[in-house]
């Protein structure tokens, strides 16, 4: 089991060859209403990314490209060298609202992705994976109750062991926090943080939450709406030296600069004429 | 970090000061179980009391205790005989409309272009009183159990597989995504989220075929038979042996509560997940 649990970061090419996802000129359709037009970008194994933008403007339609349930109408999206919607390269989804299955139980909740990728570990081997990551954020002793016998926080817990369990190249993370009270937020982010970094995965993450994304990412990207576009890309990580000072020191310089953005989107999709069909 | 806490406080804990939580009274706390079990005998009470002081001719009104009397009767002549062919015309019928509602509910679940093309015709026959099928019916299956077998489907396939489509339909994306996103196959995406999300819409479509499939076999035995229920029913009431006959409403009564509270069995076998999600019931 030792091994089995050892973080595995997928292929990871000697001397920087490739990043590990590459979005080129993506375009996507809802049905005739155009969502994505033309966004490009890429991703660096082990970068944590953030999405930001008004509501409505793509960020999770992009996640869920990404994620390879969705497939462009247009351009390419590769995660790991293959095409997102080849689903070699692992990746998982935590979920705004948890999307646990309710008649599940924890632990079987857990093992949901191990169910269907990990085939080649034997039914034990699965359980001691999930327990490994349930005890990991804190869940131990949890594994048989039903999901709606547990708070929020820790349903989202739960989500979390299900995404980390499946050690994807690649986690997904559309608005972990915003279904929950500003103090679980607060201490699930910092959980979040830890992990991410002791097992070193390379994360896209949406919020709405400025603070959430200065804190967490290394690169915030900032899309624009009604066509959903990538606008800006800011580096927020600093040498690799000093990281957490240089990111305190221009916390309010990229702070100020991310809101300015955001406010413009914000104003400019209320003034747009109601044509709300989103979804 | 509370680690494997329950998500309740501990129950009876005592306040720092040394109170303890108000208590609640013996009545209080078995209230779901014993106000329905008064009413019914308080209404057992005020009727039988009524039949004895007002007196009214036995040939158009009876009470508890005369009704008991007819029961006792009944049950010494043909009750067995009758119940057992009516018990039989209603589980043949439910077993079969379930096993046509079940694929093809699940079906127009599933696809558009089948839900499409048979969503009017379904809807049409749900809501039509289709009894009216029921001398029909009796001409092509004749006088025995399959003509009310044949009834109860008609009536009783319909709200199954109603259900089970929209219970379908209804399965939440986002679980289904999420299903897929962590690598379910199509099956998988089945087994693990689609049916189990449906088993409540399934079990609703049961409880509405149960009730429908009692009036199906009752009323067909009354159109025509030679036994069942209906049958003992309708000849007890041309003679005005109204205790016997209220003695058989008295036992399809009894035989229906017995089904519903299977059912509810069998819900909670199906989907023990629900316990404690829902308090009432």
């Amino acid at each position: 089991m030792s091994q089995a649990i050892q973080p595995q970061p997928l292929g990871a090419p000697a001397g920087r060859a490739q990043p590990l996802v590459t979005v080129s000129e993506v375009t996507f359709w809802y049905g005739s209403k155009l969502i994505l037009d033309n966004v490009s970008c890429r991703i660096e194994e082990g970068e944590f990314v953030s999405l930001i933008g008004a509501s409505g403007c793509g960020k999770s339609t992009l996640l869920q490209l990404l994620d390879g349930v969705l497939e462009p109408a247009h351009g390419e999206i590769r995660v790991g060298g293959a095409p997102a919607t080849v689903r070699d390269a692992t990746r998982a989804m935590v979920y705004q609202n948890f999307a646990l299955l309710p008649w599940r139980t924890v632990l079987r909740n857990v093992r949901l992705g191990l169910d269907y990728r990990r085939r080649d570990l034997s039914g034990r081997e699965r359980d001691d994976l999930a327990r490994h990551y349930l005890d990991r954020v804190g869940l131990a002793g949890t594994e048989s109750l039903y999901p709606h016998q547990l708070s929020g926080g820790m349903q989202q817990r739960v989500g979390l062991a299900r995404a980390f369990a499946v050690q994807p190249s690649l986690l997904l993370m559309d608005e972990p926090f915003g279904a929950l009270d500003a103090q679980n937020a607060e201490i699930l982010r910092e959980e979040v943080r830890a992990l991410v970094a002791e097992e070193r995965r390379t994360v896209v993450f949406v919020t709405h939450n400025l603070d959430e994304a200065l804190q967490l990412s290394d690169r915030v990207l900032l899309m624009g709406s009604s066509p959903g576009r990538i606008c800006a890309d800011i580096d927020l990580a600093g040498p690799k030296s000093d990281p957490d000072a240089w990111r305190h020191r221009h916390y309010g310089e990229h702070r100020a600069r991310l809101w300015d953005f955001l406010k413009a989107e914000v104003t400019r999709a209320q003034r747009r004429v109601p044509e709300r069909e989103r979804r | 970090m509370m680690a494997g806490s329950a998500p309740a406080g501990p129950a009876g804990a005592v306040s720092s000061t040394g109170l303890r939580p108000p208590r609640e009274t013996w009545l209080r706390r078995r209230r779901s179980r014993l106000l329905p079990v008064a009413t019914v005998l308080a209404l057992l009470v005020i009727w039988e009391v009524l039949g004895r002081t007002i007196g009214w001719n036995p040939l158009f009104f009876s009470y508890p205790s005369q009704i008991w009397r007819g029961l006792v009767d009944l049950a010494g002549s043909t009750l067995w005989t009758d119940l057992r062919v009516s018990a039989t015309e209603f589980a043949l019928g439910m077993l079969l409309s379930v096993a046509i509602a079940v694929p093809i509910g699940l079906l127009m679940g599933t696809s558009r272009n089948l839900y499409y093309a048979l969503d009017p015709i379904v809807s049409a026959l749900y809501s039509t009183p289709v009894l009216v099928l029921a001398p029909l019916l009796v001409i092509w299956f004749g006088l025995g159990i399959s003509s009310k077998v044949a009834i109860v489907v008609i009536l009783s396939t319909f709200p199954v597989m109603i259900n089970l489509t929209e219970g379908v339909r209804t399965t939440d994306r986002t679980l289904l995504r999420a299903a897929r996103s962590f690598g379910a196959r199509r099956r998988h995406v089945y087994r693990d989220v689609v049916f189990p999300s449906v088993v409540p819409f399934f079990v609703t479509g049961l409880r509405l075929a149960v009730g429908r499939a009692m009036i199906g076999v009752v009323v067909g035995e009354y159109i025509a038979s030679t036994a069942g229920m209906g049958y003992q029913i309708n000849s007890d009431a041309q003679v005005f042996a109204t205790a016997r006959y209220l003695a058989g409403v008295a036992v399809i009564v009894m035989f229906s509560v017995v089904v519903i509270e299977l059912l509810k069995l069998l819900e909670r076998k199906l989907a023990p997940w629900r316990v404690g999600t829902h308090d009432t019931e």
